[in-house]
């Protein structure tokens, strides 16, 4: 089995490489069946990729601890769940699964494409199998996990316990799909630049695959951040750690992306900046895998310094020159065909959006390669630390909050005084209001003040959008409210959906702001019975309770909380002891509500003196953060629904392409 | 490559992109000299303290082990941290991360006092999914 895996994978380079060859030959001989066993090719990849990873799958689940990579990572105890989710736990097994989505992202693309887009594909085959290629070359000579020990152990080292959690298992694959999903607009790009055919056609294609990219990066984002938030007891989720940044980069890279292609679509401008931001986005996610697994830069995460960083630098080079010679070669066709003229318009506002996107990205940047530019130029690393990241990018992200707000309020080409005054009235009467009420709630500290009006400007800008626009459906169709909100979105999904996701950016921000800015924390001992208070609540320490299996031993303290005198329940914060691993696991309790988070956990119990030490944080608004994914989870998925609207569209630049093309 | 570009966005509009960038740069480079930090490893910390930027360091190594020495009623531990090369002597007084264990491999933020390094942070590597140590040791085996 082990050699039928390493096998399967020699092979898919061998097809991949095939793949390569004849879609590049295809689109420059136009050679119909060249074009053709290059699509099918790929299709094969993704299904001898398949096979290997069925079989990797089927070893861990059989505990065949002769294969190096699966004696590291998974251990008889380990529920199947987690043995499967070890597929991934390691370097060579997630570079298989990242080089597995991609080939199933391209025989996706291949078999969506079959009767359209006929000019663009043999191209977009041709750059995508290349960067198939690339992994697999990687796969095969540096990091194969079919790799055999030489000898069998009796049992396997096992996933360290703190990634045995359900969202561990997820939270890699979702970041490979936003990672490699990213591949599929680059390619697009890059054939529309090979092709000349550098019309709206390839961004209106991509436009779905762009969201799909850019929702799962976030979203791995996310569950990263929650883990963190719930498994590692610091109380916090986010700590600008070069891991994170990298994932970070190219999802604001994509964001500017998703907003600057509408400026394209509807005035045809932008094309040159949008096809940088494109290729700016898969290198960063390129990048991104690079940082990961280099050990260039040091993170609080460990990495393998598996010896891949120099070849995939490699890579990022031929990857930047391809790209930027591609793009340069067909400047001349990429003139913008309309004009700025407005400084108040939504064209700038995009502009400006656009800058503020790129600016937070290139701030994480600087931050994160710093210590090894210092070190190449001064010999000496020098980091920068949080302070840095969170005072450059907290104005910029306020901007971005206010054009948030603005945008939509605002018209194509040039907005008039009275207009904006009309529109503007609700919004910033209710900003202004929430200002008011922050006041006298005795809140003086400037930025949360800031932060919060901001947020609650675009909530109302959102909330005045939605009823306006039902409103006007309303008067002219005669619906009920509801009906004519619910038809309103369903007709306009790709914007009601962008709203809805602004929503959810500005409940996330609400709670990033709330937690940073109003946290509290502190650490105390108890004996039995003794309470303390925290905030508006109560802590008592009730009991202790210890359990014991054949994996861990468990220790927890029981305390009882209440709040403004009211019993709202019991906390369980402990310590847990795994046995094979031979390290304690501090397990955190947090009771959460909408307004804040008591986040507690056990740092020390005296069984002599009976005296438990504990730390408690409160985190105001934190859970708006979780919330806000939700939101923008829904919201992206209304615009990414299929749309009639959306379709026509794209069939009549499909059309005006043909006949330039003719 | 931008000429084409920027002659189509009106004056107002560009030098309002200006200002913005100048903001920006001015915005990232005061920002970033208040929070750079050295970072350095055990011996060359200990070789040569560069002193311009503060004498607040990042320092990593691993803890030696069996150094780490903790009193009950406190919090944190004292404990030795070396790179192969030099040993520090460091103290901290915050509760520790589960990680902290015997050769771990740590980063301490802190300042030198009377001896001993004193650290107001404290990170120990966090079992990360790319962790190939376990390789090593399964390779010394017979």
């Amino acid at each position: 089995m082990p050699l039928f895996g390493s096998l399967c994978l020699i092979l898919a380079l061998l097809i991949s490489a095939w793949s390569l060859v004849a879609s590049a030959l295809g689109a420059l001989t136009r050679s119909r069946s060249l074009i053709a066993s290059g699509e099918r090719s790929s299709l094969a990849v993704t299904a001898v990729l398949g096979i290997a990873s069925s079989a990797l799958t089927f070893l861990f689940l059989t505990d065949r601890f002769d294969v190096e990579y699966v004696a590291s990572y998974s251990s008889r105890a380990m529920p199947s769940l987690f043995k499967v989710a070890a597929f991934w736990g390691g370097h060579a097994g997630s570079l298989l699964l990242w080089v597995l989505v991609l080939s199933t992202f391209s025989a996706i693309v291949v078999l969506q494409n079959r009767h359209q887009n006929r000019g663009l594909i043999p191209y977009v085959v041709a750059t995508l199998s290349g960067i198939t290629v690339f992994f697999l070359m990687l796969l095969n000579f540096t990091s194969n996990p079919f790799d055999l020990l030489g000898f069998t152990p009796p049992d396997g080292k096992g996933l360290n316990p703190q990634l045995q959690t359900p969202l561990m298992a997820i939270h890699p694959p979702c970041l490979y799909l936003g990672y490699v999903g990213v591949s599929v607009p680059y390619a697009f790009a890059m054939a529309a630049l090979m092709s000349g055919r550098v019309g709206d056609v390839w961004i209106r294609t991509t436009r779905r695959w762009t969201l799909f990219a850019w929702l799962f990066l976030g979203v791995g984002l996310l569950l990263g951040g929650y883990w963190a938030y719930i498994e590692l007891g610091w109380g916090g989720y986010w700590a600008w750690d070069p891991v994170e940044n990298a994932a970070l980069m190219p999802w604001l890279t994509a964001t500017a992306f998703l907003h600057s292609v509408m400026i394209q679509e509807k005035k045809r401008m932008l094309k040159v900046w949008n096809m940088s931001l494109i290729i700016l986005t898969f290198i960063l996610s390129i990048f991104g895998t690079f940082l990961t697994r280099s050990g260039v830069i040091s993170s609080v995460h460990s990495f393998a310094k598996s010896g891949v960083g120099t070849v995939l630098a490699v890579f990022l080079g031929a990857v930047i020159t391809f790209s930027v010679t591609v793009l340069v070669w067909r400047l001349p066709r990429l003139q913008s065909e309309g004009r700025l003229d407005s400084f108040v318009s939504r064209e700038s506002s995009f502009l400006f959006n656009n800058l503020l996107l790129v600016g937070i990205c290139f701030t994480v940047f600087w931050g994160t390669i710093f210590p090894v530019l210092s070190e190449a130029v001064r010999g000496v690393k020098i980091t920068v630390g949080p302070p840095f990241f969170n005072t450059v990018n907290f104005p910029l992200a306020m901007a971005l909050l206010a054009l948030t707000g603005i945008c939509p309020l605002i018209a194509w080409r040039r907005a008039s005084a009275s207009h904006l005054m009309r529109v503007f009235l609700y919004p910033a009467s209710l900003a202004m209001a929430v200002f008011g009420l922050l006041l006298v709630l005795g809140i003086r500290d400037l930025s949360p003040l800031v932060a919060f009006t901001l947020c609650a400007f675009v909530l109302g800008t959102m909330f005045y959008e939605f009823y306006r626009g039902s409103r006007a459906r309303q008067r002219s169709t005669g619906e009920s409210f509801l009906l004519a909100l619910g038809k309103l979105i369903g007709k306009n999904r790709r914007r009601y959906g962008g709203y809805t996701v602004h929503v959810g950016v500005v409940f996330i921000l609400m709670g990033v702001v709330g937690s940073s800015f109003f946290r509290q924390e502190a650490t105390f001992s108890l004996r039995r019975d003794q309470t303390v208070q925290a905030g508006r609540y109560t802590i008592r320490f009730q009991d202790t309770a210890s359990s014991s299996d054949e994996h861990m031993d468990r220790f927890e303290a029981i305390l009882g909380l209440s709040r403004d005198g009211r019993e709202v329940g019991h906390l369980r914060p402990g310590r847990n002891f795994y046995k094979s691993f031979n390290q304690p696991s501090t397990e955190v309790d947090i009771h959460s509500t909408l307004s804040e988070d008591l986040y507690l956990i056990l740092i020390d119990f005296d069984a002599q003196s009976g005296l438990a030490t504990f730390k408690y944080y409160l985190n105001p608004l934190v859970n708006w953060i979780w919330i806000g994914w939700i939101v923008l989870f829904v919201g992206t998925h209304l615009a990414v629904w299929p749309d009639p609207r959306e379709r026509a569209l794209l069939a009549r630049s499909r059309l005006i392409e043909e006949r330039t093309f003719a | 490559m931008t000429g084409g570009r920027l002659s189509r966005i009106s004056p107002k509009i560009a030098i309002s992109v200006a200002i913005l960038l100048a903001a920006f740069a001015t915005l990232v480079s005061l920002s970033f000299r208040g929070s750079m930090v050295y970072y350095l490893s055990v011996s060359e910390f200990l070789k040569h303290p560069p002193s311009n930027l503060d004498d607040h360091f990042r320092v990593n190594g691993k803890v030696v082990p069996g150094s780490i020495s903790k009193q009950s009623g406190v919090l944190g531990a004292d404990f030795d941290m070396t790179d192969g090369q030099g040993i520090v002597k460091v103290a901290f007084r915050k509760e520790l991360p589960d990680t902290f264990v015997d050769d771990a491999e740590v980063v301490v933020e802190g300042r030198m006092k009377e001896g001993v390094f004193e650290a107001h942070t404290l990170l120990a590597k966090c079992p990360s999914k790319y962790e190939s140590q376990q390789k090593a040791s399964y390779s010394a085996s017979p």
